[in-house]
């Protein structure tokens, strides 16, 4: 239930456009992480990545609340479509929406402030640059301890994650301005 | 070693056997399985589709033996693996799956713990194999042990785990093939040698996991595409949810209004050990011959039986995948349905109604049933629980199976449903009969379930 109000919610905060699963993935990990909530992620390609989150977003998509719209935008150096997600409430979703919102006035509230709070620190609104926070953020919480910036980019190593020096500054950067270091 | 042990198999050609495999296959607990079909009542739809968990789990054994071999796994851990795909589905009771819905409604609660619960047809399982007299004498406790572990997902040997279980294990390397060529279709053909050739292994953050090198994703791509298409054409074919939806009904029926003492028995898992050693004596066979004795010839699970046994089947009168219901509510509610029994017996009763009038015959609530699934995208078939496939790219990094075929990653990920259903004893007299029926009868059970919805949303 909550996952479901959560990807309605940040749907409709990013005025009914959010681009991108891996910025919807990401957006959904840090406000589990304020939450205190178990949504499963665990390390895949593009960072923490969470099945039950893909799989709540598959059924929303499947009951006609949410509407994703495909954009090609030519072809990588494999030869692979470059393509971008984008996802909107359907006037059911919105109704949807606008239940929960009503029916769970705190929650909400917590969700916005925190989502908020994203939207105000620098380089969240970026998939890359979240997605590099979200990948420090996981490695940073499963060792349990403080790592070095070379640390750091050994161990997303370890976890198939290549992170250059930059990013790792820009990544710590976002997660002190969130207060999560 | 083959020792001249050899079984022929239509889908392996020779298999060969160890003479301590070769006890277990003839152990009475592992004969049963001769007796239990393992597509339940698909030869209803492919007449062919009589094979049973027996050849299947001997198949298992052979494919998981082949990836012990490939991956030089000790003598040790070859026959525990060989061992635990043998016995995987020792604890299939009769119509295999189609009995894990009823054990899982009929479990007594109160008794076994929460993690069996969730998997009650493992811990049959498990327990079948601690617990047999003739695999005790067989096989050391230790071992028993080292095989329900593995069947439970908790031994600490991640690749010998990952051939029993995940999404590239033997099981579903087997079940393709099989019921492809038991069915008469081709839908789950796939090139298993160069499967199995090239499968490889990936250590990530010290766990052992079954991959593919990159250059054999297309070898992939046609086992993936083959389990799809074996779920829209075979698994989740019309006829097959509606034996098995009848199956159900009837055991239900049985239990609940019949009031069959041994159907209570075989359905009501306590995890105690008179529980196993009567559930270990039922199969299709003596299933079909207890229900359909003249003892039970009034009761209501012989008036399902009976029709399975006469191909005498419900019909498919209404089916809608569930954006067709409009409201956000009622959409979101019916998503949900399954958890409400009490509201499925509500609407089918209604529906029972509605026909009776309509069609000026007598059907019962009984005789009409709800079915709710959903069908996954064809994308979201390529994972199982467990995830994604790993790839391992040209400079032996880890990448996903979605991320580095060409052909899934265009594929649109969005066509999944949800559906559902509704089945009934309907006759039509033609065609022209047929689809003047559907027309009042589709735009009335809309009716009637979206306005039982609504009350039960507006009472909440």
């Amino acid at each position: 239930m909550l996952i479901e109000d959560i990807i309605l919610t940040l749907i409709h905060l990013s005025n009914n456009s959010l681009k991108g699963k891996t910025l919807l993935q990401k957006q959904v990990y840090f406000i589990s992480v304020f939450l205190e909530k178990d949504f499963g992620y665990r390390p895949h390609y593009y960072g923490p990545y969470s099945p039950i989150v893909d799989t709540t977003l598959m059924k929303l998509k499947s009951l006609g609340f949410i509407n994703e719209n495909v954009s090609y935008w030519g072809y990588d150096y494999d030869g692979f479509d470059k393509k971008s997600y984008e996802f909107s409430l359907t006037d059911n979703g919105n109704k949807l929406f606008k239940l929960f919102k009503k029916s769970d006035r705190t929650t909400y509230n917590k969700i916005e402030k925190i989502y908020n709070n994203m939207m105000k620190t620098e380089g969240t609104k970026n998939y890359v640059t979240l997605s590099v926070a979200a990948k420090l953020f996981y490695i940073l919480k499963s060792s349990g301890s403080k790592l070095s910036k070379n640390e750091m980019i050994a161990e997303a190593k370890s976890y198939g994650w290549n992170i250059n020096e930059q990013s790792v500054v820009d990544g710590v950067n976002i997660l002190n301005t969130l207060k999560l270091t | 070693m083959n020792n001249g042990r050899e079984i022929r198999d239509p889908i392996h050609g020779f298999i060969f056997r160890s003479e301590i495999e070769e006890k277990i296959i003839d152990s009475s607990v592992y004969q049963r399985l001769r007796n239990i079909k393992q597509l339940a009542l698909a030869n209803l739809v492919y007449p062919g589709a009589n094979h049973t968990r027996f050849e299947h789990s001997i198949g298992v054994m052979h494919i998981a033996g082949r990836l012990a071999e490939k991956f030089d796994l000790t003598p040790d851990e070859v026959r525990l693996v060989k061992l635990t795909a043998l016995l995987h589905d020792i604890g299939h009771g009769p119509f295999s799956h189609v009995s894990e819905r009823v054990l899982d409604k009929y479990v007594n609660s109160d008794i076994v713990n929460s993690d069996v619960l969730e998997k009650i047809h493992e811990s049959i399982t498990c327990q079948i194999i601690l617990e047999d007299n003739e695999l005790s004498h067989l096989l050391s406790k230790r071992e028993r042990e080292q095989i329900t572990d593995l069947i439970l997902g908790k031994s600490s040997n991640d690749l010998v785990r990952n051939i029993i279980s995940g999404p590239l294990d033997a099981d579903k390397q087997d079940y393709l093939l099989r019921d492809s060529y038991y069915c008469g279709v081709r839908y789950g053909v796939y090139d298993i040698d160069r499967l199995l050739n090239t499968l490889c292994t990936f250590n990530d953050r010290n766990i052992t996991y079954l991959a593919i090198p990159n250059e054999s994703v297309y070898t992939l791509e046609q086992f993936v595409i083959a389990k799809y298409h074996m779920n829209t054409q075979v698994y989740y074919h019309k006829i097959r949810l509606i034996t098995d939806s009848m199956i159900v009904r009837g055991i239900v029926l049985g239990i609940e209004v019949d009031d069959i003492d041994w159907l209570k028995k075989m359905y009501s898992y306590d995890g105690t050990s008179d529980f196993i050693q009567n559930y270990i004596n039922w199969n299709d066979s003596n299933f079909f011959t207890k229900i359909l004795s003249e003892e039970n010839n009034k009761s209501l699970s012989y008036k399902y039986f009976n029709a399975l046994k006469n191909r005498k089947l419900h019909k498919r009168i209404f089916t809608q995948s569930l954006p067709y219901f409009k409201d956000a509510e009622v959409i979101k509610y019916l998503s949900e349905i399954l958890k409400f029994p009490n509201v499925i017996n509500e609407i089918e009763k209604e529906i029972a109604k509605f026909l009776s009038d309509y069609l000026k015959v007598s059907i019962s609530k009984e005789q009409v049933i709800l079915n709710k699934y959903m069908f996954k995208s064809v994308k979201e078939q390529s994972k199982d629980d467990e995830g994604s496939i790993i790839v391992l790219t040209k400079d032996n990094e880890k990448s996903y199976f979605e991320q580095e075929s060409t052909l899934f990653h265009s594929i649109d990920s969005k066509q999944s449903d949800e559906f559902l259903e509704i089945y009934a004893p309907i006759e039509y007299s033609g065609k022209e009969d047929k689809e003047k029926k559907k027309q009042e009868i589709i735009p009335n059970i809309k009716k009637i379930i979206s306005e039982i919805a609504k009350s039960k949303i507006s009472k909440r």
